[in-house]
């Protein structure tokens, strides 16, 4: 009984510790978000840096104009803050787009070339804007190279170039585990149908990266996205707006202009 | 919080040796099991089991540190899968969460402390009873310890 006793003491103990422990707002003292945004912030310049050495970012009005008014229409409808989201467009053939930590999403021509229309291209920009609104990004690079890496690239203590170029390669070419992918999928069909888009116009899209993938596959090419077929039918098995409600955010001469300017760029 | 006690006779200096060890494997393993509280439970358990067939006073101070040991690991796990979600699932840094890391982080450092105390202490012969820990070892093996220390004399 006197052991017994003990033990309750001894619980007792430690709990009012958490107790009292908990009275301090250590929130406010520690401020984790803050520390996380500045953290956030350090890597995606770090990683801008090394990507505008080795591509070319267009910087055409004409192109990055509408992108934006695309990003912009989206936000509004949903109601999400994107004063500090940085949107560069690069020359790349590459189908591609991804996000960077500290608000940045990459888009490469290849991509814009690729999209049919507007839906389409709205449906990737609105799965990367997922990401980031998910907080998807930091989640995969602690996951893949590991928090240690992380801190020491952010203070600059003992990462070196190769281990941002390999940070990199990380987040613009592999795909987040499937939880992830899955929720940005759900959170862009959401986002398309609150700017009127179809989702439908994603899920064509993801098919067409499916069918991409096979003949990448053939070729022996690493596919970067995996799952596109499962991908396009969750998509499609969620989607309430179909393409006959679809209301362009672009007007049919903005879009023509973007893709006619894109093609002059890249060729 | 600590109950020393002189034993008569006193231990020899092997025993006190051993006994003494069983405290520093929960320290060394410390240094290598951070942060996977597990390694500190699995060090003091193989001592233990090491030191089943041993002298009394090395038995029970192996049991000690063992079972402060498994206190600490429930205390630990949770720290370690809480940390995990905030890292890596949807958990937020809450305030709990703070509250609850320096907790752990205090109870760590006192058992830390009395670990290095006892492990001093025992290897002087010097028999250390903890709070709590100490009744519930003389409740395991403290009538082994009885018997033997009456063989002894």
């Amino acid at each position: 009984m006197k052991t017994f006793s003990k033990l309750i003491l001894t619980v007792i103990g430690i709990g009012s510790l958490f107790f009292i422990i908990q009275l301090v707002d250590w929130v406010a003292i520690f401020n984790p978000q803050k520390i996380s945004k500045t953290t956030e912030e350090k890597l995606g310049e770090l990683y801008w840096e090394i990507i505008s050495k080795m591509e070319k970012e267009v910087k055409n009005d004409s192109i990055t104009i509408p992108i934006k008014k695309l990003f912009n229409k989206i936000a509004d409808k949903n109601e999400l803050d994107i004063t500090e989201l940085k949107i560069h467009v690069l020359q790349n053939e590459q189908i591609n787009a991804f996000a960077l930590p500290g608000n940045r999403i990459i888009l490469y021509t290849g991509l814009i070339k690729e999209s049919e229309n507007q839906g389409e291209l709205a449906g990737v920009i609105c799965h990367e804007l997922a990401h980031i609104h998910k907080k998807h990004i930091m989640k995969k690079l602690v996951k893949e190279i590991g928090l240690s890496t992380i801190i020491s690239m952010t203070t600059g203590n003992g990462a070196g170039t190769e281990t941002v170029k390999q940070a990199l390669k990380i987040l613009s070419s592999s795909a987040y585990d499937r939880n992830l992918e899955t929720e940005a999928d759900l959170t862009a069909i959401e986002y398309m149908e609150n700017a009127k888009m179809s989702p439908e116009y994603f899920a064509d899209f993801m098919f067409k990266m499916s069918e991409l993938m096979e003949v990448a596959k053939e070729l022996t090419i690493i596919s970067s996205h995996p799952h596109s077929e499962d991908r396009t039918k969750a998509i499609l098995d969620n989607t309430k707006l179909k393409k006959d409600k679809h209301q362009d955010i672009l007007s049919t001469r903005e879009w023509d202009s973007l893709k006619n300017n894109t093609y002059n760029v890249v060729n | 919080m600590i109950k020393y006690t002189k034993l008569s006779p006193p231990p020899g200096e092997h025993e006190a040796e051993r006994a003494s060890n069983s405290y520093l494997m929960s320290l060394v393993a410390v240094v290598v099991g951070l942060p996977l509280p597990i390694v500190n439970l699995i060090a003091t358990l193989i001592f233990y089991l090491g030191n089943r067939k041993s002298t009394a006073f090395v038995k029970w101070h192996s049991t000690q540190a063992l079972l402060s040991q498994i206190s600490v690991l429930f205390l630990n796990s949770a720290a370690f899968w809480w940390t995990i979600n905030v890292v890596f699932k949807n958990a937020e840094a809450s305030n709990w969460y703070i509250s609850y890391m320096i907790t752990v982080l205090v109870v760590n450092l006192i058992e830390f402390i009395m670990t290095i105390i006892t492990a001093i202490q025992v290897r002087k012969g010097i028999h250390v009873e903890w709070w709590f820990y100490g009744e519930l070892c003389n409740q395991i093996i403290g009538i082994n310890t009885k018997k033997e220390n009456e063989n002894i004399q």
